[in-house]
């Protein structure tokens, strides 16, 4: 997302006038009070003088002096003092946390964004952000459709404009699926936007989108040549380079590839960092190393980054960051959940990422499973029971989501005192991973059984322990996570 | 810089008979460029207001490259201008503006430059920020009657054809009689003298300058281009008396930073949108700050016409309808009355 707010190009050759802020700083040393503060305050935010001392100190002064002070002045000195962090689309994730996840996708607040918005579209109803800003809403509460279409507005509207082409790349690809042509659609106008040919910005997304769509590029030439242009900084042609790469690499030309991965790389953001890094994959001659570039990295790689250092809080953070920047995306939500609930085994938090997702998937199986064996193993069936009475008819839903859902009602009865039903339910599901072959989810299902005889000491634990010693998966964190917390139980069990 | 004659006036007896009895101190510094220093002068019981132009200083602000003889004669069109527009304005029913009492020259011996040209004006109080108070509940009456006054008097220059590019707090004169006055004019234009400034894009304040002047996608009319940035500047100053800081810190805030007048180099269409945001959350924010329920709504629409962020839509709408005649002050003068009287009657029925 990064750099779609910025221009490229120099269009304006016109000189801005060069003002400065002494007549201001001397007033206010002459006389302390409130207002000349906020003058002074008013001319440092427009003409750029934040760091000024005096600027600073006046700034506290206000703060200081609430009682004397206006609702603008005292929020100003804030913004001033980087205290507050206007709310535009580029910086609502500085906000995020899992704690404060709860109250941004509540979907109370978000519907009365919606409200907001329209009321503003009524003085303002051609503002394409205004319907790009909906569009993000509409996802956060699950409403594909309205969400695609408020973002068709924002296209009509302003069908050259980066930001809103980019921002409807992104969702029409995360909505994409068999049944509809969003692809298509939002192809179509990147290849017809007049901005594609000069834009390095759109000119990158369209060559993504062809590559998505295993078509060749109309504008891999136009591409190649922008970036050889000379008229464009590095940063504005990263991804551009980037995705010029990836075709190259695709097509078998690896010395062309480099080479342009070469480019993005002279000042990569985070996308193209990604890009190149998945290239190095393929291509061992391409080394990189993202530590040694300083962009900003997308809320995706960072939670990976933290969960890969150990960070696991902080993995937990980003990733409400990186759900509340992609709502229509499950994979935050499955991997904040996953985390929380096994490795951390702190299922409240598991349960706020799981309530989080369900206003944008509502009725979604593996979030209700997932959410339902997180109730269950803190003790409340009752509640997981009715998580799981929502699922009318399981038959539907893919084989690995069945075997989920048969192996978390096990746990449900487990922990209802049922414990025959429960065995059976948890008998079902690790049959039928093994008919699946699905080793992971086979052990993942053991595990979890096993936990619940250890917990009870039932006439099974030898033999299932048994079966435990037989796991032997070390790379993968939830299994290696699991199995060493029932070694732990079943040795504190035999103790006591 | 202290060492120029201008500066060291305290104490003479003027050959216009003026006693000049106290020195207004602004603690100067190196880069200031200002080359005025205020005195209180004296005569017949009469206290008034001394401008004096500190020529010694002009020289040594002088932009590199340029003749020392150019400096001197931008000096002293400076000073004539604003002393003939003076005359200009007297005897034309021109009450709201301070004008020039006396204007004169002193010749102070000792000094490389030894000549002070000076202005004397009527002795106000002091500019409108020391009368502006934000503690709890603001003063609506106060407020609407100084903005009134103020509206008044920039009805009465475009009456002469006069701009004043460089209305703000510091230029508003507010006075023992709670009347408030249009001061400085010396960043004006006015058609018929020739001032320092006329062949500017802009002439007042950068800081308080209209969006379509800071982002450089300025009207190339020149007529439309100086009423058009009046009216901002009049609009911005409403905003200066209810939230306490400037319409572009308004409009600054609520504007991404790489959308912002330093930051952008992208065409103006597509900083439309941005624009057109930044200056709705600024309105609502605006309204925040009244907590009068029967004067919000007029005020906030009063700022929405007056400041519009693009020049064409700016002004009253029955204006804009009529070609040529978009930042005509009347209706704002009488809507300004109407809510001063309003605001008034508040006062007395409490
Ligand atoms: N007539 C006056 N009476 C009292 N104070 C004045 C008067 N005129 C100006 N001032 C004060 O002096 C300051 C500077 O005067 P101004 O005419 O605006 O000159 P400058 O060109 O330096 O801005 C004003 O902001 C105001 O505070
Ligand atoms: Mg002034």
């Amino acid at each position: 997302m990064l750099g779609e707010l910025n221009s490229f190009q120099q269009e304006n050759s016109i000189q801005r006038f060069e003002s400065n802020i002494d007549e201001y700083i001397i007033d206010w040393q002459i006389n302390k009070t409130v207002v000349h503060a906020a003058d002074l305050l008013s001319a440092a935010i427009v003409n750029s003088k934040r760091e000024n001392k005096f600027v600073i100190e006046a700034a506290n002064f206000v703060l200081s002096n609430k009682a004397k002070a206006s609702i603008s002045q005292i929020s100003l000195a804030n913004q001033i003092l980087s205290k507050e962090i206007i709310c535009d689309l580029s910086t609502i994730y500085n906000q995020v946390s899992l704690d404060t996840l709860p109250s941004l996708i509540d979907p109370i607040p978000v519907r009365n964004k919606i409200k907001e918005t329209k009321l503003l579209l009524l003085n303002y109803p051609a503002n394409p952000i205004l319907h790009v800003e909906n569009s993000r809403y509409y996802s956060i509460l699950g409403q594909e459709k309205n969400s695609i279409d408020s973002m068709k507005i924002a296209l009509h509207l302003a069908p050259n404009n980066r930001f809103v082409l980019r921002c409807a790349t992104r969702l029409f690809a995360h909505y994409e699926n068999e049944k509809n042509e969003y692809l298509d659609y939002i192809h179509n106008i990147l290849r017809r936007s007049p901005a594609t040919k000069f834009d390095p910005w759109l000119t990158s997304a369209e060559i993504s989108i062809s590559t998505i769509r295993n078509r060749n590029s109309k504008f891999l030439k136009t591409g190649i040549d922008l970036i050889n242009s000379k008229n464009i900084s590095p940063l504005n042609f990263t991804e551009l380079a980037s995705s010029i790469g990836t075709v190259e690499l695709l097509d078998g030309s690896q010395k062309k590839s480099r080479e342009f991965f070469n480019k993005a790389l002279i000042n990569p953001n985070d996308n193209s960092l990604a890009q190149i890094e998945w290239a190095s994959n393929r291509d061992k001659q391409i080394i990189v190393n993202p530590s040694n570039f300083n962009v900003r990295m997308n809320f995706e790689a960072l939670t990976l980054d933290n969960f890969h250092n150990n960070e696991y809080n902080q993995a937990l953070d980003n990733a409400a960051k990186w759900f509340i920047d992609m709502p229509f995306s499950k994979r935050p939500i499955m991997f904040g959940s996953n985390l929380a609930s096994t490795v951390l085994k702190d299922q409240s938090k598991a349960i706020s990422f799981l309530n989080a997702g369900l206003v944008s998937h509502p009725n979604d199986p593996q979030l209700i499973n997932n959410l339902a064996y997180s109730l269950a193993l803190d003790n409340r069936p009752n509640e997981a029971f009715e998580q799981l009475n929502k699922i009318k008819n399981d038959s539907e839903y893919n084989e690995t989501t069945q075997i989920c859902l048969t192996a978390t009602k096990g746990l449900a009865l487990f922990r209802s005192g049922l414990i025959d039903a429960g065995r059976n339910f948890y008998i079902d599901a690790i049959e039928q991973s093994k008919q699946m072959k699905n080793q992971e989810l086979n052990w993942i299902a053991i595990l979890n059984y096993a936990r619940e005889e250890v917990r009870i000491n039932s006439e099974y634990v030898a033999s299932i322990m048994d079966a435990v010693s037989k796991i032997n998966v070390l790379d993968n964190i939830v299994i290696k996570t699991l199995k060493n917390d029932i070694i732990e139980l079943h040795k504190k069990s035999k103790e006591t | 810089m202290t060492d120029n004659a201008a500066h060291n006036l305290l104490n003479l007896t003027l050959n216009s008979g003026w006693e000049v009895i106290e020195k207004i101190e602004k603690t100067d510094n190196q880069t200031g460029a200002f080359f005025s220093v205020c005195y209180l002068v004296q005569k017949d019981n009469e206290v008034c207001f001394l401008k004096a132009f500190d020529f010694a200083k002009f020289l040594t602000i002088a932009v590199p490259g340029t003749k020392i003889v150019d400096v001197m004669n931008d000096m002293l069109i400076a000073y004539k201008y604003e002393r003939d527009l003076s005359e200009h304005c007297k005897n034309k029913k021109v009450d709201k503006v301070a004008f020039v009492k006396v204007a004169d020259e002193e010749i102070v011996p000792g000094y490389a430059i030894t000549i002070v040209p000076y202005l004397i004006f009527d002795l106000a109080e002091g500019d409108i920020r020391k009368k502006l108070d934000f503690s709890i509940e603001l003063d609506y009456a106060l407020r609407l009657k100084s903005l009134h006054d103020i509206a008044v008097g920039l009805k009465q220059l475009h009456n002469i054809e006069v701009t004043h590019q460089d209305l703000k707090p510091s230029n508003i004169l507010v006075y023992s009689n709670n009347e408030s006055k249009i001061g400085d004019l010396g960043r004006s234009i006015c058609k018929s003298i020739d001032g320092p400034y006329n062949k500017q894009i802009f002439t007042g304040d950068c800081t308080y300058a209209p969006p379509e002047i800071m982002y450089g996608y300025w009207e190339k009319d020149w007529k439309k281009r100086v009423y058009a940035t009046d009216c901002y500047l009049l609009g911005s100053l409403i905003a200066f008396y209810f939230t306490g800081i400037s319409m572009n810190a308004l409009i600054r805030k609520h504007i991404p930073d790489s959308f912002s007048w330093e930051q952008w180099t992208g065409t103006y269409a597509d900083l439309v949108p941005y624009l057109e945001n930044a200056f709705a959350s600024a309105l609502i924010e605006f309204e925040n700050n009244i907590s009068r329920v029967d004067l919000k709504k007029d005020l906030k629409l009063l700022i929405e016409r007056l400041c519009n962020p693009f020049p064409d839509k700016r002004g009253h709408p029955k204006n804009i309808a009529t070609i040529g005649n978009n930042y005509n002050m009347e209706r704002f003068v009488t809507i300004l009355d109407l809510l001063k009287r309003r605001a008034e009657l508040r006062i007395k029925t409490f």
